[in-house]
């Protein structure tokens, strides 16, 4: 009788655990750094291209465009430039995952009621203080959201790094795929998603919490 | 003491307030009348420099207002919005005390200052941890007249506080209005379209239409007037009250 799923997968991850954390942990670097750029990028652009409304537009166009790129080609088309390893795989990432956070940060600001708003002003809150006590409050919950899908989407598009060298999780699934390894397959893929969904977790109750 | 003086401000080729000229004494309540577009809400706007003029000249007891720091200005006069404008993610108490954090003060200090203030304007001290939106808009509005009083400014610019308000509360806080301004003796500047409370609350009244000032008087003298348009306004009012 030949071994089911589970039983692949139990032997495999018995075997090769240590295998599998270390591709866990480069998929985690690779995300954390990427993840951490896109964060402090897309949040400073968003709130720096929030005062200037014409530009956003241009901005979030370029985003969008970035966003529909698929992220092998993105891979392809930064290996003359960059080479393969993990520098191209975490541009690609931060290039990729900036939409959400852009739009979100912006959209976030952008709502921030104009009553409140004027109250502020009209009480004597300086530019810094405006922003910090009184509009990036009021956007977080939207910052976090967009933040969320960034985070997601970078667990899941980052085992296609395999392809320039970077490692990580879709080293093991890419293995297991050419190897007709099926224990091997599902542990990477399971792992993945584990992850996507422990984050996805975390920062929706990160984004109920500031509500 | 506020003196408006020749003041003018358009908007592209239309003209918002035209040649104004304005006095307010120290203690007293001004009321600016008219009807919408009359630039009443414009003229309010330009002593805090919410919005800058284009010619003539403010003070603001003695000090030019076309020299100041608008931060500064601002913060050292109260200011009360219609939409009132409550921080939805600060507590009551962090609301009323809103220009004492902008101005760098210590948590306890504005702690205090703040159940003193709710105090004052006839609010109970368990809304005080609420957040703004547990609040009826009566009560709301209470918390907006408290935050304006937070730094204790000389003058307080009120933008048609109560305009959004149902008559019953609106009654109550004009009578809030008129205790405060017995004990505290404040400058303000009020507008609102009812001439009803503008005669309930102003010591003057100055009209408004289509950015010129077409009259001004004490509310007595105001209520007498033979003046057609200000005939009209109180008439307007007498109608929608009945």
């Amino acid at each position: 009788m030949t071994p089911g799923p589970l039983q692949l997968l139990a032997e495999y991850v018995g075997g090769k655990y240590n295998v599998l954390l270390a591709a866990l942990w480069q998929q985690c670097q690779l995300v954390l750094i990427a993840s951490a750029v896109t964060l402090l990028l897309g949040v400073g652009v968003g709130v720096w291209m929030s005062r200037r409304p014409r530009l956003a537009r241009i901005l979030l166009r370029i985003a969008g465009t970035l966003y529909t790129i698929p992220i092998l080609a993105t891979f392809a088309l930064l290996i003359p430039l960059l080479g393969i390893g993990q520098t191209p795989a975490l541009v690609a990432l931060v290039m990729y995952g900036m939409l959400p956070v852009l739009h979100n940060t912006y959209a976030g600001l952008r709502d921030v009621d104009p009553a409140v708003r004027q109250a502020a002003r009209g009480m004597g809150a300086d530019a810094r203080q405006m922003l910090l006590l009184v509009e990036l409050p009021l956007a977080l919950p939207k910052i976090i959201a967009g933040v969320r899908t960034m985070v997601v989407m970078n667990i899941s598009v980052s085992t296609f790094a395999v392809f320039i060298g970077a490692g990580g999780l879709g080293a093991i699934i890419l293995q297991g795929i050419r190897t007709f390894h099926d224990g091997m397959l599902l542990a990477g893929t399971l792992l993945t998603a584990l992850l996507a969904m422990i984050a996805e977790q975390l920062l929706k109750w990160l984004e109920q919490k500031v509500r | 003491m506020i003196d408006i003086s020749r003041v003018t401000k358009r908007y592209g080729a239309s003209v918002a307030v035209k040649e104004v000229s304005l006095t307010v004494a120290a203690g007293q309540t001004m009321v600016l009348i008219g009807p919408s577009g009359s630039g009443k809400t414009t003229l309010l706007k330009m002593i805090n420099r919410m919005v800058d003029f284009d010619e003539g000249s403010i003070r603001v007891n003695g000090l030019d207002i076309a020299g100041a720091d608008p931060v500064a200005l601002r913060r050292g006069i109260g200011y009360v919005i219609q939409q009132i404008g409550l921080l939805p993610h600060f507590s009551v108490s962090d609301n009323i005390s809103f220009v004492l954090r902008l101005l760098g003060q210590p948590k306890p200090l504005r702690d205090e200052r703040a159940e003193a203030l709710a105090r004052l304007v006839g609010l109970p001290p368990e809304v005080l941890v609420k957040r703004p939106f547990q609040l009826s808009g009566g009560q709301q509005q209470r918390v907006g007249v408290a935050r304006a009083l937070a730094a204790d400014p000389a003058i307080i610019l009120m933008d048609e506080p109560f305009g959004a308000v149902d008559p019953i509360t609106r009654r109550k806080l004009q009578d809030m209005i008129l205790e405060l301004q017995e004990r505290m003796r404040k400058t303000i500047v009020f507008v609102t379209h009812d001439m009803q409370e503008a005669l309930t609350l102003g010591h003057r009244v100055a009209v408004l239409d289509r950015g010129e000032l077409v009259w001004q008087d004490t509310a007595a003298a105001t209520a007498e007037s033979e003046q057609p348009f200000v005939r009209e306004l109180i008439g307007a009012t007498g109608r929608c009250a009945r």
